[in-house]
């Protein structure tokens, strides 16, 4: 990276839509957290966040205006850790919080840290948080090593880790089109401002596997075509034309590209259902998204995507046009047309590999996507063991989706434990 | 360890229903002391606060006051034309109450706006036409505030209304539909009574009587059911 080893860092290609997009009632905010066998420790959290931080440099900074674009820069002040809250990833203002990106909260045994996605997806704040969690078990005085998503407190941070993947690998010459129609959404009652519903399901990794395999599908697609099928039935139900439904699923491109990077490094594909096509049973649902994904989720095609999506930056108009101007424009379209074109989002980290000796201090990962503004049904799965945890998140007050997603596995034979925010 | 009875999900120890049906945790041995059992999540959200919004009324209100001070003193001082300034300090009232006045509130305070709304409007006609053609105040008293009172309690009722349950959108423009066809009659009876404005009042009856003729195709719409589907079909948004 041209400035590796200053004290200031470019956003990374995604990451530059986010903050024209943050408002006063919306950010895009997610939560990893980890619960342990042992009531947390807020002193010794305190004490190891900030030695992880140094090995962290694009996690220790704060977002600040350039002329044209945003930039981040290494924050001066100490980082600080906070209880918990019932609204978790509620909207981040880059003035509190001593301009740090990220909040990490204690509750009883869990630790718990709220990312801005402009620092990193999904992999990388997974990366952050076991590297955490690693060096409180050892303040905790557990002898702990390194491996997996634990990295090594005294290597030094890598330009590979702190460079911008999207620049170094996207070269496709193939065109992508991401104009899509307005899709169908489950709609409710909201909760008030700031307040999100999250249901976490618990169950046992090796069960639900399972319970795909018999369908013969992977995890992500057995996921996603119940999520499809959820949101078909339901507005069969309703009174209303028939719209079309998509699904938008993350990709970590690490799978598919040699990157070791510690920022953003995904890209969104979209499976589809047209009611108008006809009448689908579940196992034609499941041979749509298992056909559509394996189109889309490939590396040329990936390529594309995430080539359209640099071929903005490196608009030459666009890059003159000041800073105050783009986040207008951007703000404005996002308020416009926010959510519109997906009917829910499933997001699966996968499972998060550990040093050995880490295991038995460990309860279980959790992965929370941010509150949307208009999907009832946004999906987040993480593994660590035979623990996987499934959480939605949902704006509306309704439980319909969560309660049809996790009885639907009860009746497939896995064993799901409920924890909730709901009073 | 507790299952939920419909949704065969097992639930948390400390939860005391269903979070995914709201059924109730019932433990039959209830008299035996169990041990307190932490929650999941924390209990307190955090609301940040709306300084924000507040602070951004009040550049624009003091931006708002700016011209009209300057234009007060120059009224003032150059008194031959008349209290010209009125106009621009009932116009920034009403702007001002009607844009601003909403952001300094935490929540949504409807009846107020309303009644704030109101007595904005009423003074601003009062302002922009009585000041400037003093002998015509009976037309203010007879027709002008008896219209905007009457308009202004057919949109109170119509919010009493909505927000006690929520209504059907067939029946809301049903009676949106009412309610413009009677505010022609009413404008069009108070300019005959008080103005002698004949005219007035026939095209009040004739959108009077178009109204009621939508409210009867909406109101047959909305006791069938098929025709209700069909209608919300076309009109889907």
């Amino acid at each position: 990276m041209k400035n590796a080893g200053q004290d200031w860092y470019q956003l990374d290609n995604a990451a530059k839509i986010f903050p024209g997009q943050n408002s006063r009632t919306w950010s895009n905010v997610f939560r990893v957290g980890v619960e342990l066998q042992k009531k947390v420790d807020p002193l010794l959290l305190k004490t190891a966040l900030n030695q992880v931080l140094d090995r962290f440099p694009t996690f220790d900074v704060r977002l600040k205006h350039g002329l044209f674009w945003h930039y981040f820069e290494k924050n001066p002040h100490e980082a600080d850790v906070q209880p918990d809250v019932k609204n978790i990833c509620y909207r981040i203002n880059f003035k509190e919080n001593r301009g740090f990106l990220f909040r990490v909260y204690y509750h009883d045994k869990r630790i718990a840290v709220d990312f801005f996605h402009a620092l990193g997806d999904g992999y990388a704040n997974t990366v952050f948080v076991s590297t955490l969690v690693a060096q409180y078990l050892r303040l905790c005085g557990a002898e702990i090593g390194c491996g997996g998503a634990v990295l090594d407190l005294n290597d030094e941070p890598t330009a590979e880790e702190q460079s911008d993947a999207y620049r170094q690998y996207a070269d496709s010459k193939a065109k992508y089109d991401r104009r899509d129609k307005n899709m169908y959404h489950a709609q409710g009652i909201k909760e008030g401002s700031h307040l999100c519903n999250y249901t976490i399901g618990v169950m046992s990794a090796s069960q639900l596997n399972e319970a795909a395999k018999r369908c013969g599908a992977t995890l992500t697609e057995f996921l996603a075509a119940q999520l499809l099928d959820i949101h078909y039935q339901k507005q069969l139900r309703e009174e209303k034309k028939q719209k079309e439904l998509c699904i938008q699923i993350p990709v970590d491109l690490r799978r598919h590209f040699p990157s070791k990077t510690l920022r953003n490094f995904v890209v969104c594909i979209r499976v589809k259902l047209n009611p108008a096509m006809g009448d689908y049973t579940f196992e034609e649902i499941l041979r749509q998204v298992q056909l559509q994904m394996k189109l889309q989720n490939e590396p040329k095609f990936l390529n594309s995507m995430m080539t359209q999506n640099m071929k903005v930056e490196r608009n030459v108009a666009l890059r003159a046009t000041p800073l105050w101007l783009k986040d207008l424009v951007v703000g404005i379209s996002f308020a416009i047309t926010a959510e519109q074109t997906t009917t829910a989002l499933l997001s699966n980290i996968g499972k998060v590999e550990l040093p050995p000796e880490m295991y038995p201090y460990i309860e279980k990962y959790m992965f929370f996507t941010g509150p949307g503004q208009r999907n009832g049904g946004r999906c987040g799965v993480i593994s660590c063991g035979d623990t996987l945890c499934l959480t939605v998140s949902n704006c509306y007050r309704e439980t319909e989706i969560e309660r049809e997603l996790f009885t639907r596995l009860v009746k497939l034979g896995v064993h799901v434990k409920i924890e909730s925010n709901r009073v | 360890m507790s299952y939920c009875v419909h949704c065969g999900v097992e639930l948390d120890a400390s939860a005391a229903r269903c979070a995914l049906c709201g059924t109730p945790v019932v433990d039959p041995l209830e008299s035996v002391p169990q041990p307190q059992q932490t929650a999941p999540f924390a209990e307190t959200p955090f609301v940040p606060k709306h300084m924000r919004r507040r602070f951004v009324a009040y550049i624009i209100s003091v931006v708002m006051l700016i011209p009209n001070i300057v234009c007060s003193l120059a009224n003032a001082i150059f008194y031959a034309d008349g209290f010209w300034s009125f106009y621009i300090n009932a116009t920034s009232l009403l702007l001002w109450v009607v844009f601003v006045f909403p952001f300094f509130t935490k929540k949504l305070r409807p009846y107020l706006m309303w009644a704030f709304d109101t007595v904005a409007i009423a003074f601003y006609i009062f302002f922009f036409f009585v000041m400037r053609y003093e002998t015509r105040a009976s037309w203010y008293y007879e027709s002008a505030i008896p219209i905007v009172l009457f308009i202004a309690f057919q949109i109170l009722f119509y919010m009493i209304w909505v927000r006690r349950k929520k209504r059907h959108w067939v029946l809301q423009t049903a009676v949106i539909d009412f309610n413009i066809g009677l505010a022609a009659l009413v404008i069009g009876s108070i300019l005959q009574i008080n103005r002698n404005f004949t005219k007035a009042f026939y095209v009040g009856v004739i959108i009077f009587i178009s109204c009621i003729v939508l409210l009867a195709f909406l109101i047959y719409c909305y006791s069938s059911k098929h025709m209700r589907a069909w209608l919300t079909k076309k009109f889907y948004v």
